[in-house]
């Protein structure tokens, strides 16, 4: 495989760093060259934040090119629309479906999509995959609303050629995340395998 | 981080003995490879990971943060004087602070090694400016060298350190943010400490600049030194040629890989020399790169520094070979370079067209729907509180929105330009609020208004302090004290102590400070508090001459860290009428309008408890449930 190309969207504070990272160890411990790209600094949150994760056995630059990327992660619905110029045609979405409203909403700035407005954009105009489910929800099951990024993940290795193999990103987060999470975020990523599953019907 | 037994995974598993570092570890790695004993400089995107790697992995460096980049390439220069190896790391315009010792210093020369990283930002993503700091390595005359990915970082600043100590000059090491924050995999070494007794020779004419024969020689050596490293770098092998073709591409820097990428989807014919070495420029090797090609292009990231250099050569020379790049408008003199920008300034050396990119309707359409997300105070921020009281302050006391200029400085609270509080006038450098505030205060005969944070006041905010009070100017200073240096991710400064390492620094008083200066008025209030801020501020817009109000309450970021989080607050549904005055006021973005019942939510998920929404309501609906 040449390269798989993830972009990742979200909003700062979500872990999207974290999952960028987590996926960077599972492509490095599968014997692929990793490129992970992100711009760090403002540590304020709220943001609106993108990340690149890159691997294969031929891959350079940490930024993937509009139109190249395999699959689409995002943590929030609006950010993945923000970020669609990414998304090769007829690419993958996985995508958490509850919004985090921005504040220039609620100060009558600006107006925020419906889902399905969203969904029909990737699904009519990109010919997209749409997997979205609400993975805060299933995050508060596993344990704790901080296990969304692993719901997410756990999500995107059902998609159909990803190229990691969901055990072995399994074992990746494992030795990731403090020993007293693992319980709680190994529940998380089943609920997020079983999430996609259902969609994708597998 | 080792997986035992990756045999589950799909793929042929490989044990690697690889680390997925980022590109500022890689140089941190490669740094204490080197046996560096001293590292500083001041925290800036994209540099800051650097020192916190180094105090991290090895704290018996000395990995430490300076007050300013002066201040920290002086102290760097000064431990390389007595034959110990030191860094100094900041981001591009910090080289703008450090610029006068950076010119002296390279007449005096090092013993032991020194390497100033200097992180520029083309893009810019968090920058300023653009500014390419290769342009110092020419006016201070010292060499720079440039790694194009996260591998050749580290071993790019390896081999920096021998060519400092081999020519006893400083060395710049220019990264962007595109190598600084990549993540990639890389191969390290082993850390080694050097077994050296430091030791500062007197030397007069090297390190006295008082004796201008002295300089005049001293000029002469370091013109005489260019000139061997240039040789040095003739065969060096960070810089090379490959590929095989009549158009030549020469790189340097981040775009090295764009070219990569792109090259192979133009089915070759392209031969690439790739640098790492752009001042002194390797003379003969792109001479001899030059001839062997039809037409080249220069392809680099930042100003055409590179470019310029190379038609120097190529004039100097007699070669008729046309260069194409930034000048010849093949490549943008503003912005960083993209693969695709690459790909059509290949494109059109090709005689092909190149596909300029038209935004798809699809795509336009899309990022139409999606409201902005700017980044935005975080709730429970002091800032907000801050501001919110200084606006409602001058309300009061009777000026017009945009009635006063309110200067702003570097950090988070530079946010306050965006609505709703939409505050301050100006941000450019560090500490220039104060000076800006002086200077309108003299030219507009009223009290002007400077905000500036903690550590940007003890970055360079305190010479304009001294300034005001010696001219007795009729300046309002608010220092936001929020106990960190915030924005780049929560270093320690002088007026927090503490270190990065562990060891055991004083913390001075802001207050006893500015006291000092001879500040008559000063103000500590606590910007959770809005009534006693408001107050603190109208009282003091009564004073004349310079006053100080210092804002105290800790960045929230830390003590959510610490799980100190205090009640969240609710709102009460009979009493809210919808009219969305606390999301108005305070821009918070724990604030929810809720549409379906036309009433606001607390989002109890990110709401810290800060209390000012509960200050502002004009119902009361907001209340604390401890205090129904």
């Amino acid at each position: 495989m040449k390269e798989y190309n993830i972009v990742i969207t979200g909003v700062g504070g979500q872990g999207v760093l974290t999952a960028a990272n987590i996926l960077g160890w599972a492509a490095l411990h599968a014997g692929y060259k990793v490129r992970l790209g992100e711009v760090h600094g403002m540590s304020q949150r709220f943001g609106s934040v993108i990340s690149y994760v890159r691997f294969g056995e031929d891959v350079y630059g940490s930024m993937v090119p509009e139109g190249k990327a395999d699959v689409m992660l995002s943590f929030e619905p609006v950010e993945a629309l923000r970020y669609i110029n990414y998304l090769k045609e007829g690419g993958m979405v996985v995508v958490n479906t509850k919004p985090i409203v921005p504040v220039q909403v609620s100060m009558g700035m600006a107006k925020y999509p419906s889902l399905e407005e969203i969904r029909k954009v990737f699904e009519k105009d990109f010919k997209a995959k749409w997997i979205g489910f609400n993975a805060e929800e299933l995050a508060e099951q596993a344990g704790h609303v901080v296990t969304t990024n692993t719901v997410l993940i756990g999500a995107l290795t059902q998609i159909p050629e990803f190229p990691l193999d969901a055990e072995h990103v399994r074992e990746v987060i494992k030795i990731t995340i403090p020993p007293k999470a693992v319980d709680m975020n190994m529940k998380a990523f089943d609920l997020g395998i079983k999430a996609a599953k259902e969609i994708l019907e597998l | 981080m080792e997986i035992a037994n990756s045999q589950s995974s799909s793929l042929t598993p490989k044990i690697s003995n690889k680390k997925l570092l980022m590109g500022n570890e890689a140089i941190a790695h490669g740094a204490l490879e080197s046996g560096v004993s001293f590292a500083t400089g001041y925290p800036g995107t994209p540099s800051t990971e650097v020192i916190e790697t180094i105090a991290r992995l090895n704290p018996e460096v000395f990995a430490e943060w300076a007050p300013n980049e002066k201040v920290a390439l002086e102290e760097a220069a000064s431990v390389a004087y007595t034959g110990l190896r030191a860094l100094v790391t900041m981001k591009c315009v910090g080289l703008n602070v450090a610029a006068d010792p950076l010119m002296s210093l390279a007449y005096s020369g090092v013993e032991g090694g020194l390497v100033i990283l200097v992180a520029d930002d083309p893009g810019p993503h968090t920058s300023q400016t653009e500014q390419d700091d290769r342009y110092y390595g020419k006016l201070a005359l010292l060499p720079v060298l440039e790694p194009a990915d996260v591998q050749e970082a580290h071993d790019l600043i390896k081999y920096a350190y021998e060519l400092s100590e081999k020519y006893k000059v400083p060395v710049i090491f220019r990264t962007t943010t595109r190598v600084n924050h990549t993540t990639a995999d890389v191969e390290v070494g082993e850390f080694i400490t050097l077994e050296r007794e430091p030791k500062f020779n007197k030397d007069i004419p090297r390190y006295v600049r008082a004796s201008m024969k002295g300089n005049l020689e001293r000029h002469k050596w370091l013109n005489k030194t260019l000139k061997e490293i240039e040789a040095e770098f003739e065969d060096l092998g960070f810089n090379w040629v490959e590929g095989e073709g009549e158009i030549g591409i020469i790189t340097e820097g981040a775009p090295y890989n764009y070219v990569k990428e792109v090259v192979p989807k133009l089915g070759g014919g392209f031969k690439i020399l790739k640098i790492s070495t752009p001042h002194p420029l390797p003379r003969k090797l792109v001479v001899e790169f030059l001839k062997g090609v039809k037409k080249a292009i220069v392809v680099e990231d930042g100003g055409p520094f590179l470019e310029e250099e190379i038609k120097i050569v190529a004039y100097e020379e007699g070669i008729r070979v046309p260069i194409y790049g930034k000048h010849t408008g093949h490549l943008p003199l503003e912005g960083e370079l993209t693969p695709r920008l690459v790909k059509n300034a290949l494109l059109k050396l090709l005689d092909k067209e190149g596909e300029e990119y038209v935004k798809p309707r699809e795509v336009e359409e899309a990022e139409n729907l999606a409201p902005s997300r700017p980044p935005t105070m975080c709730p429970g921020c002091p800032h907000r509180g801050s501001y919110r009281a200084l606006l409602d302050a001058l309300r009061e006391l009777k000026f017009k929105k945009d009635e006063l200029p309110i200067h702003g400085d570097i950090g988070c609270y530079a946010l306050s330009l965006l609505p709703p509080l939409e505050v301050i006038w100006t941000e450019y450098v560090m500490g220039a609020s104060i000076s800006l505030a002086n200077g309108q205060s003299i030219a507009m005969d009223k009290k002007i208004i400077a905000t500036i944070g903690d550590s940007t006041f003890f970055h360079n905010g305190i010479q304009p302090l001294v300034d005001a009070v010696y001219k007795n100017l009729d300046v309002l200073v608010m220092i936001l004290d929020n106990r960190t240096t915030a924005m780049t991710g929560h270093q320690p400064h002088p007026g927090t102590g503490g270190g990065e390492t562990g060891r055991e620094f004083n913390e001075i008083d802001i207050e006893a400070l500015v006291r000092a200066l001879g500040v008559k008025y000063v103000k500590i209030v606590d910007p959770y508090d809005l009534k006693a801020t408001k107050e603190a501020i109208k009282e003091t817009m009564q004073v004349k001459g310079p006053a100080v109000i210092i804002a105290k309450r800790e960045c929230i970021i830390p003590v959510l860290r610490r799980g100190e989080i205090g009640e969240i607050p609710v709102v009460i549904k009979d009493k809210c009428t919808g009219c969305k005055a606390c999301a108005l006021l305070t821009g918070c973005p724990a604030l929810v309008f809720d549409s379906e019942t036309g009433k606001m939510k607390i989002d109890s998920l990110i709401c810290t408890g800060c209390g000012l929404c509960e200050q502002l309501c004009p119902f009361n609906a907001i209340v604390y449930p401890s205090r129904k």
